[in-house]
This record gives structure tokens, C-alpha cells and sequence, in this order.
């Protein structure tokens, strides 16, 4: 890990060097605090004879933005506390958000990006009745982000970057089939036909490693895509090419899809913002012995402003999860099959005047499998589970 | 893998070598900081340059992939009430009535314009409040960022293995404006095989 601790000194010392050469204007810092009072009804996420629990949620957030003359650097942390009511396994959860932005321009047609997010999560081994529901869940999560953009025409630019994400569980019975470790680099030429349109190619090499039992593979994509404003509310971007698939695992061998996504960008009127898109391509998976799924995501959200300090949002996903037996690294063990994962969000804003909201929101989860055992029976537990919730965020 | 990635550094490096240089990109940046000409242009910034610098100084780039694209910052731009009069346009020189009508939407302060269509109102109102606007690096640097951002990005369908999520979220991202929740791991059947359900000990350990 030097490579890691030489990337902080570097960080901080472009930061501190140039630090003098912040502009005036806007405030660097940022405080922001957000009190919710929750009503769970499937804190453990039951099929039948669900637990409840009221809960409290408070969260902090700390935002600094230093804008220099050819840096800049954003940085984001969000502590926050749940308190529950009602779980006898452990009242407490203490989670910790980070997000770290760096882009810094060497000349006019090379710049760098680094976009760094590390997110630390308690989940408490769950205890219902006299058995354990879940085992300790506390993991940490990282993904680092580095991306080199030349241009080399106005219109023309070739971006080179490279991404690593983790994820590790401090249980060992869980970090044994859940711990990944995933390296990608990219190229991507852009170039800009017209204001209206621009056109990229795109080169992706993946590898995917897990910590226990090999379900890691690596995969090459090789696609392109469109970004297009169609009219000045309505702007949209497409993506399609096809993805090779190596698995480690030679029983499971290699895999070759179309891969794609779409998404737009609509206002109605100046108070209503639409987003819509879809997605479908080979995706890993938290479902030992699976080594991949078939992952088909569509998605819709709308912001609507009823008046200057009132506003609506809602927001869903559907997820459709296929699971093919031939990508299972124990075969004997599970039949082919698909999980449906449908999520719904609302919330209500008043904003009470400049630094001070009031907030209301529903949210819902149905969870569906269809994944079931050589013995045919169920593998996963379907649920449902409803969150309602009152809040006031404010802005010192 | 270390192949391709040595294949990529190439590329690179051959980019920084061979290429010419791009001098209306150079004479652009110096226009950030030059003074606006006389009429209704700012300076020589393009709206696509406006659109990098806004994202940042509005703390939305944390929701973009790294190195976002113009046509992704006009999205999230467009998605939080934030355009220029005839809509975005990445190559088009901002002029101070555009420039002026997007900080006063990134202020969230549209609301006290009574007469969205005139040009005038909107630059009065920031030079009502002390806001210079003869240069747009200078100008965006007075906007905060967004208290209440609004992005699709935790739903957002990303194929792209740079950008694609987990959904490891310890707790509620916001989703344009709503919460959405982290996903705890849900249980399979063979880790009840594997013992993993096991019986709460009647006496503590």
C-alpha cells in the first residue's frame, strides 16, 4: 500500500502549496445537519412475521471546496447515528461517509481527475427470537477513480483512466464469499461532431478477483455512444458494445453478451425535471456460488417544484437479476433463475427560509427470487419492507 | 491486465508527444480571467467550460464519474433548474445575460425574478447583490454549493465498468431529492447449510 500513502502526500501537498491562491467568493466550508425520525416495518427483512422498530437518524455532514487557480478539491464527510428503538440485537449503528474530488489541469489539454469515495458501514449481527438472522456485517468499501483527459482538437479528446474498488467484510465467515477486489482501465475517445452532438469510442479491460472460492474473471468491453441535446429540455446519451467474459473458474469458462445503456434528461416546464434510463449488461454478483449475473435495470425519477419552498420528488428502480446454473461454481447446488428487485422513493421539502428544511418521505422495497436450490427449494427469502420518515435538515 | 493497462499508458504518452497543441483551448482559459467586452460577451469561455467550473463550485461532482463530460455536467445541471436561456450549448460563447440567469438558478434564487424573459432583471439582481459579471471565472466562484442537490445517480443505469455502483452505502443516498436506501446483503439458503443460522447459545459465551 505505499503507492496509497504517497498519493495522500501528494494530495496534500498540491493542496497546501497552492492554498494561497484560493479565490474569494463563496464560503469553503460547509456544514450541514439532518435529524430523521423513521418508522421501519421489516428492520430484519422478513418474509413473514416482520420486526418493526422506530428509529432516529441523525447524520453530519462536512463539505470543504477549494477552488485554485488550476485545482480544485472537494471533500465530503458524513458521520451519521442510528438509534433503534426496537432491535434487540444492538440499539446503535455508526456509519461513516467519505467522498474526495481532485481535478487539477497541467495545461489546457491535460487535465487530471481523482475521484476517491470510501464508505465504512455497521451492520450488527441480527438476532430474532433465538437464532441468529445474520451474522456481523460491518465492511468497509472503497472505489479510487483516476482519469488523464488530453485534447487534442477543440472538438477531439482521448481520455485514459483507471478504477479500483474493494469491499471487505470484518466477519470471516462473510469476507470469504463476499470480499472482491475489481481493476479496470479504460480508453475513451470523444469527439464533437456538432454543438448538438458528440460520439465516443470506448476500450474497458476488467478484473474482477474475489477472496475465497474463485468466482472472479476478466472481461473485456469494446463499445460506443452518443451524447445528444435535442432541444434545449431534452438531452439524452446512449452506450452499446460487447463484453467478453473469461471466468478463473474453468468448469464455467467464458461468456460473451451485448452490453448497453440509455438515459435522458427531460423539462416539461421550468418546475418539473424527468430523468429516465435503462441498462443491461453482465454484472458480478453478491449470490454465491453465481459467478455473474445478467443484470437488466430500468429506472425513472422527477423533481417537481409546487412552489418556491415546497418541493416533490419521486424516484424508482427495477431490477431484473438472471442467474444461469452454468455460472455457478457449485453446480450441484442451485438451479437457474432470476430475482426482481422493485424500489420506490417519495419526499416532501418545505424549506422554512434560507438555512432550514422540513421533510416528509416513503420508502419501499419488494424483493422477489426466483433462484432456487437443486432440491427446489427457495434460496433466497422474499420481502417487502416500508420506511416512512419526518426530518429537518439545516444548513449552518 | 498489466498488458492492457501498459497498452492504455501508451496511448498516453503518445497523445502528449505527437499531438499539436490547441491554441483556442489555451486562449480560452486566458479569457476566464480577462474582462468581458463591452457588449453582452463575458469573455471568450464557452458554455461547456461554464458547466465544468458550475458542477464543481456546486458540489455535484461527487455524483459525476471523474472527468465528466460536458454533455453529463448540462444533465446534472438540467436536472437541478439550471440552464441558460436557449438551453445549453457546449460550444457557444456565454454572454453575460446566460451567465447571469444561470448563477442567479444556481443560487436558487429564480423565484425573485418576476419577468423570467428579461434579460435585464436577471443581471440587475446579481449587481444588486455586489456579484461582478465581466468574468466567469471570477463569477461562479460566489455560488455555494447545493444544499439539496438533484441527481439519478445511485438508480442511474451504468453498464460502464469505470463508473458502474455498488450500492454500498451505509446509509440513504440521495436520489434526486429522495432517499434511497442502502441494500443490507440478503441471506441465501446456503448460508443457513453452512451453519451461518445458528442457535443463540441458551448461557452467553
Amino acid at each position: 500500500m505505499k503507492w496509497t500513502r504517497w498519493l495522500c502526500v501528494f494530495l496534500v501537498g498540491l493542496v497546501a502549496v497552492q492554498a494561497a491562491q484560493a479565490r474569494e467568493g463563496s464560503r469553503p466550508f460547509q456544514v450541514l445537519n439532518r435529524i430523521r425520525a423513521e418508522y421501519d416495518d421489516n428492520i430484519y427483512q422478513e418474509t413473514e412475521d416482520k420486526d418493526s422498530s422506530f428509529k432516529l437518524i441523525e447524520e453530519v455532514e462536512l463539505r470543504v471546496n477549494l477552488s485554485l487557480d488550476n485545482t480544485f478539491v472537494s471533500l465530503r464527510y458524513r458521520p451519521s447515528f442510528t438509534y433503534w428503538d426496537d432491535r434487540p440485537s444492538d440499539k446503535t449503528d455508526l456509519n461513516h461517509d467519505l467522498d474526495l474530488v481532485l481535478n487539477h489541469q497541467f495545461s489546457p489539454r491535460l487535465g487530471l481527475s481523482l475521484v476517491e469515495s470510501l464508505r465504512r458501514g455497521e451492520l450488527p449481527e441480527l438476532i430474532d427470537g433465538n437464532v441468529v438472522v445474520r451474522e456481523k456485517d460491518d465492511f468497509w468499501y472503497n472505489t479510487f477513480n483516476a482519469a488523464v483527459v488530453y485534447r487534442f482538437r477543440p472538438q477531439t479528446q482521448v481520455e485514459v483512466a483507471g478504477r479500483h474498488a474493494l469491499l471487505r467484510y470484518d466477519e470471516e465467515e462473510v469476507s470469504k464469499t463476499e470480499d472482491f477486489d475489481i481493476v479496470v482501465g479504460g480508453l475513451t475517445l470523444r469527439h464533437q461532431l456538432v454543438p448538438e452532438t458528440a460520439v465516443l469510442g470506448e476500450f474497458r479491460a476488467e478484473q474482477v478477483e474475489y477472496e475465497g472460492p474463485d468466482r472472479g474473471s476478466e472481461s473485456l468491453f469494446a463499445g460506443a455512444g452518443v451524447e445528444q441535446i435535442f432541444s434545449p429540455n431534452l438531452m439524452g446519451r446512449a452506450r452499446a458494445g460487447y463484453q467478453q467474459k473469461d471466468f478463473n473458474s474453468k468448469e464455467v469458462g467464458s461468456q460473451s453478451v451485448p452490453y448497453g445503456d440509455i438515459a435522458l434528461t427531460f423539462l416539461p416546464t421550468p418546475a418539473t425535471r424527468i430523468s429516465v434510463g435503462a441498462g443491461y449488461s453482465m454484472f458480478e454478483t453478491d449470490l454465491y456460488p453465481f459467478a455473474s449475473q445478467d443484470r437488466t435495470q430500468i429506472f425513472g425519477s422527477l423533481a417537481y417544484d409546487i412552489t418556491a419552498r415546497i418541493a416533490f420528488y419521486l424516484t424508482g428502480a427495477y431490477t431484473i437479476s438472471e442467474y444461469d446454473s452454468s455460472q455457478a461454481i457449485e453446480k450441484d447446488m442451485v438451479k437457474s433463475g432470476e430475482d426482481n428487485f422493485a424500489q420506490v422513493s417519495t419526499r416532501v421539502t418545505y424549506q422554512v427560509n434560507r438555512s432550514n428544511w422540513i421533510e416528509a418521505g416513503w420508502q419501499f422495497v419488494d424483493f422477489e427470487s426466483g433462484v432456487r436450490t437443486v432440491a427446489d427449494e427457495q434460496y433466497r427469502a422474499n420481502f417487502q419492507r416500508n420506511r416512512v420518515d419526518i426530518g429537518w435538515k439545516t444548513q449552518f | 491486465m498489466k498488458r492492457v493497462l501498459h497498452v492504455l499508458l501508451a496511448v498516453l504518452v503518445f497523445s502528449l508527444i505527437v499531438l499539436p497543441p490547441v491554441d483556442a483551448l489555451a486562449q480560452g482559459r486566458k479569457g476566464q480571467s480577462g474582462k468581458g467586452g463591452g457588449g453582452q460577451q463575458v469573455a471568450p469561455v464557452t458554455q461547456g467550460q461554464l458547466a465544468q467550473l458550475l458542477v464543481q463550485v456546486l458540489g455535484l461532482s461527487r455524483l459525476l464519474p471523474a472527468n465528466p463530460t460536458d454533455f453529463q455536467c448540462f444533465s446534472i445541471l438540467l436536472d437541478n433548474s439550471i440552464s441558460p436561456k436557449a438551453g445549453w450549448d457546449p460550444s457557444k460563447i456565454v454572454i453575460k445575460a446566460d451567465l447571469a440567469r444561470v448563477i442567479v438558478q444556481a443560487m436558487k434564487k429564480q423565484g425573485d425574478i418576476k419577468n423570467k424573459d428579461d434579460d435585464n432583471e436577471w443581471m440587475n439582481y446579481l449587481k444588486g447583490l455586489g456579484i461582478p459579471l465581466d468574468a466567469v471565472g471570477e463569477t461562479v466562484f460566489y455560488v455555494d454549493p447545493l444544499a439539496e442537490p438533484v441527481a439519478p445517480h445511485i438508480v442511474v443505469a451504468r453498464v460502464d465498468p469505470l463508473t458502474k455502483r455498488h450500492r454500498f452505502s451505509p446509509l440513504d443516498e440521495g436520489n434526486y431529492g429522495a432517499d434511497m436506501e442502502f441494500i443490507s446483503r440478503i441471506l441465501s439458503q446456503f448460508e443457513f447449510i453452512a451453519g451461518e443460522f445458528r442457535p443463540k447459545p441458551v448461557t452467553p459465551d
